[in-house]
């Protein structure tokens, strides 16, 4: 039997998917968490169950990518039961879809949740009127909680029922869906469907588009305003019969200070900058701790076991590269996913998305754009893939051009180990301040030479909610996992090909023909070059290659400051590890992967070289 | 009323020989041009005068000043409208129609016409020419982007039609009543619809026309 949950961003169907099979899936407090479909299986008193967790949605009709998941969904017969996920505090403007959803006359089941939140301002809803309205059971709860969520498994096996609710479209589009039923012999979905310009068959689609005209013309609005009119009055009718208001408790209205520019713009800078130094502060202190740790209870014992140079070289990069995944993975992205989840569930993410908007803009993006840019400070690799979020090419181009640009932990790392150590705090905050210039001047390059439309920011605030310490960790826990799975293996393959070069004397080759360009245009000698070369494969091997091929932990001794400060900024400019360029590929396509990575070596060698006039 | 009548009247000619580039008529002229003897017209053009609608120039031709420029071009707009309205859409002679709207230009209300403008000109989810007209009393269409933090208003028409199906399906459609609850100047909004806040890009509440009633 296969379930799918289906309702509008933010009303918590993750959560109930979550309760329901006990898979992980991220939830957030904004709005397009789910992006794919995500499939779990439960087991109920011997009857198999799949739940599939669909994208939410605000309709069926529209041609966003989330949309025509949903749709293709429904309009498969795929789902024995559809299961539509309310929030009670929104009644009217959720029963839109779930009105969409009924036309398809399928055995449904609605979930009337965040009854809490509803209840706590204020709003009653008499849920045996609503169902005996809509002619499917309605079972009230509070998913976060777990409130009642036990009794939704027995529902959908005895008692999903198809509904009997029907909106009332205007005549003219009731006449013009009967005469495509009968000409065309047409399903009614499929009807007003084509009467909306969605039909496959061309003669299908002339037919009502000729009668869409014909509408269009009488009413002097387009047949989708219409019809969408039509639900909304009788989603409107529906809550105005079950929904009770009563004063509402009324708390401080802390938007007023959240998204007002004064102090609201001060306040959001102050939180990214507060978490990104938090970040920078605590992965330091932990990253020194668990290299520490592994060095001594995993390196020094196996180099002490004398075996075989080959053998020992492969191990000795495998630990490397676990031992730089850990050293990033935890202290940096970790600390910095747990910060993010709580701007997320707090709902404060979707104000920062308001305030950054018009920013935003100049660079060829809008507010929503925030997110991928927010998250490149963690990891380049799940940023890019959150591009998803905006709408269109030219967004999603421009967001992951800059977001490749921002520095993530592994750049960190360098930027704190490098410059941070060896030159001092302020020049560590020069480098970002260079970085940022350069992402603000590639953006505003950007939205003037990248074809495309615009596509403005239509963003549901999330209501500001307390965030749950469980949730918090437990997203976290997901994306670092997600994080690890793509990562990982990634970091093996590149440090034990780094460790056979060594082995086999290709470094040395190399650094022999790189050695005049290195020498002129950077100043820096032959090794740092190939330091960098292998900071592709991940960011911060640049540094411990340095380290491995000065051969000393203490750079200052071997480098002069301009060097390590070039060394710093070329690194942390130039060519995205190898790990972003494949996430780039996919998202984005092979060819603007590639100028991507082109356009990113030439501003590294750029900046190195003017650098290196400056300082020397 | 009589009276009122041939005020605007007279208005509404001085207005068009002025915006068509004529020379200034005399009330010999103008006379011609209402139909009316030129006695008949005097006692109004004093009165005009004194009101300051009006000025005679030392030559006796005579010149309409800011405000009744201002009324002239209304008038005259009032007529345009409900000309088009008669020959275009009711399928009147061009004749019969101008006649009708001459006598129906100076009783018809400011919000009438104005709908019946938008009536006229307004292509289905699209509209034009709006800006610059909303001259109402106490009755005004407005981009969302225009409207004040705290407004309640009613959406009259969405006008983009690629975002437009979006806003459709959040509530922001003809009819819905919605409240700005914030906006940052030049930032975009924040507007409850149906219980839910939504924050729209400025390029994007520029585009979903509202009026404000009463």
């Amino acid at each position: 039997m296969k379930v799918g949950l289906i309702g509008n961003p933010n009303v918590g169907k993750s959560v109930i998917f979550h309760q329901l099979t006990g898979i992980g899936v991220e939830v957030s407090n904004y709005p397009g968490t789910t992006i794919n479909r995500q499939y779990g299986t439960t087991c109920f008193q011997k009857a198999i169950i799949e739940f599939i967790d669909l994208p939410g949605t605000y309709s069926l009709e529209g041609d966003s990518e989330e949309e025509k998941i949903v749709r293709s969904f429904v309009e498969s017969d795929e789902a024995d039961v559809i299961v539509a996920v309310l929030d009670a505090g929104r009644l009217e403007r959720n029963l839109y879809l779930t009105l969409q959803v009924s036309e398809y006359r399928k055995p449904m089941l609605v979930i009337l949740n965040m009854m809490d939140e509803a209840e706590k301002s204020g709003i009653q809803v008499d849920t045996a009127q609503l169902s005996s309205i809509l002619g499917v059971e309605v079972i009230p709860t509070v998913a976060i909680q777990g409130k009642n969520t036990g009794s939704i498994i027995p529902a959908i096996l005895s008692s999903s029922r198809v509904p009997v609710v029907k909106v009332l479209y205007d005549h003219h589009i009731e006449a013009a869906i009967k005469s495509l039923k009968t000409i065309h012999n047409l399903e009614w979905v499929d009807a007003i469907h084509a009467l909306q310009g969605q039909a496959e068959d061309a003669d299908i689609r002339e037919a009502a588009t000729a009668l869409s005209e014909e509408i269009e013309r009488m009413h002097r609005m387009t047949v989708a305003q219409i019809i969408a009119g039509n639900r909304h009055h009788c989603a409107e009718h529906i809550a105005n019969e079950v929904v009770h208001f009563q004063s509402p408790e009324r708390g401080p209205d802390i938007d007023r200070l959240l998204t007002t520019r004064i102090p609201g713009i001060p306040i959001l800078a102050a939180i990214l900058i507060g978490i990104l130094l938090t970040v920078f502060v605590i992965g330091s202190w932990l990253e020194e701790a668990i290299v520490t740790l592994i060095n001594t209870f995993v390196m020094q014992p196996f180099l002490a076991a004398g075996l075989p140079p080959l053998a020992e070289q492969i191990g000795v990069s495998l630990i490397l590269a676990i031992q730089a995944g850990f050293g990033i993975a935890f202290p940096f992205i970790f600390t910095f996913y747990l910060f993010i989840a709580l701007l997320e569930d707090s709902g404060y993410l979707t104000r920062a998305a308001f305030l950054a908007d018009r920013t935003l803009h100049r660079f060829g993006m809008h507010g929503q754009g925030i997110i991928p840019l927010v998250l490149g400070f963690g990891c380049n690799v799940p940023a890019i893939m959150s591009v998803k979020l905006l709408r269109t090419k030219r967004e999603r181009l421009i967001a992951s051009f800059l977001v490749t640009l921002v520095p993530c932990s592994a750049r960190t790392v360098i930027i704190a180990g490098l410059v941070a150590a060896f030159i001092g705090l302020a020049a560590a905050m020069s480098v970002y301040l260079l970085v940022t210039i350069v992402i603000l001047a590639t953006g505003l390059i950007l939205s003037r030479v990248t074809p495309g439309d615009q596509y403005g920011m239509i963003l549901e605030m999330s209501p500001l909610r307390r965030p749950t310490l469980k949730n918090v960790l437990l997203k976290s826990w997901l994306r670092i996992r997600e994080f690890l799975l793509i990562a990982m293996p990634l970091l093996i393959i590149a440090s034990i090909i780094l460790g056979l070069f060594q082995y086999f004397g290709l470094i040395a080759a190399f650094e022999e023909f790189i050695a005049p360009f290195s020498e002129t245009v950077l100043g820096l000698p032959s090794y740092a070059t190939t330091a960098l070369l292998f900071g592709i494969l991940r960011k911060e091997m640049a540094l411990e290659t340095l380290i491995i091929l000065a051969g000393t932990a203490d750079l200052g001794s071997v480098l002069t400051m301009a060097q390590i400060y070039i060394f710093a900024v070329v690194s942390v400019l130039f060519v995205p590890c190898i790990a972003t360029i494949a996430v780039l590929k996919k998202e984005i396509g092979t060819r603007m992967a590639l100028v991507i990575s082109a356009y990113t070596l030439v501003v590294g060698l750029l900046a190195g070289a003017i650098l290196n006039i400056l300082l020397s | 009323m009589e009276t009122t009548s041939l005020r605007e009247d007279i208005l509404e000619t001085l207005y068009k020989f002025q915006s068509s580039g004529r020379a200034a008529p005399v009330a010999e002229d103008l006379a011609t041009a209402l139909g009316k003897e030129p006695g008949e017209l005097r006692p109004v053009l004093a009165l005009l005068e004194k009101e300051g609608d009006l000025v005679p120039n030392p030559d006796g031709t005579l010149s309409l000043t800011t405000s009744g420029t201002e009324t002239g071009g209304r008038v005259m707009r009032k007529h345009r409208i409900l000309e088009c309205f008669f020959s275009e859409m009711l399928g009147m002679s061009p004749d019969t129609a101008s006649e009708e709207a001459c006598t129906l230009e100076h009783g018809v209300s400011d919000e009438a016409i104005e709908r019946l403008g938008r009536y006229i000109q307004g292509k289905p989810g699209r509209g034009t020419g709006l800006r610059g007209i909303r001259r109402g009393k106490g009755w005004q269409t407005l981009t969302l982007l225009e409207a004040e933090e705290g407004d309640t208003l009613t959406v009259s028409c969405v006008r983009c039609r690629g975002p437009g199906v979006r806003l459709n399906d959040l509530g922001l459609f003809p009819g819905t009543e919605v409240k700005v609850v914030r906006k940052i100047s030049g930032n975009g909004v924040v507007v409850r619809v149906k219980d839910c806040d939504i924050a729209l890009s400025p390029e994007i509440a520029a585009f979903v026309l509202v009026e404000r009633t009463g």
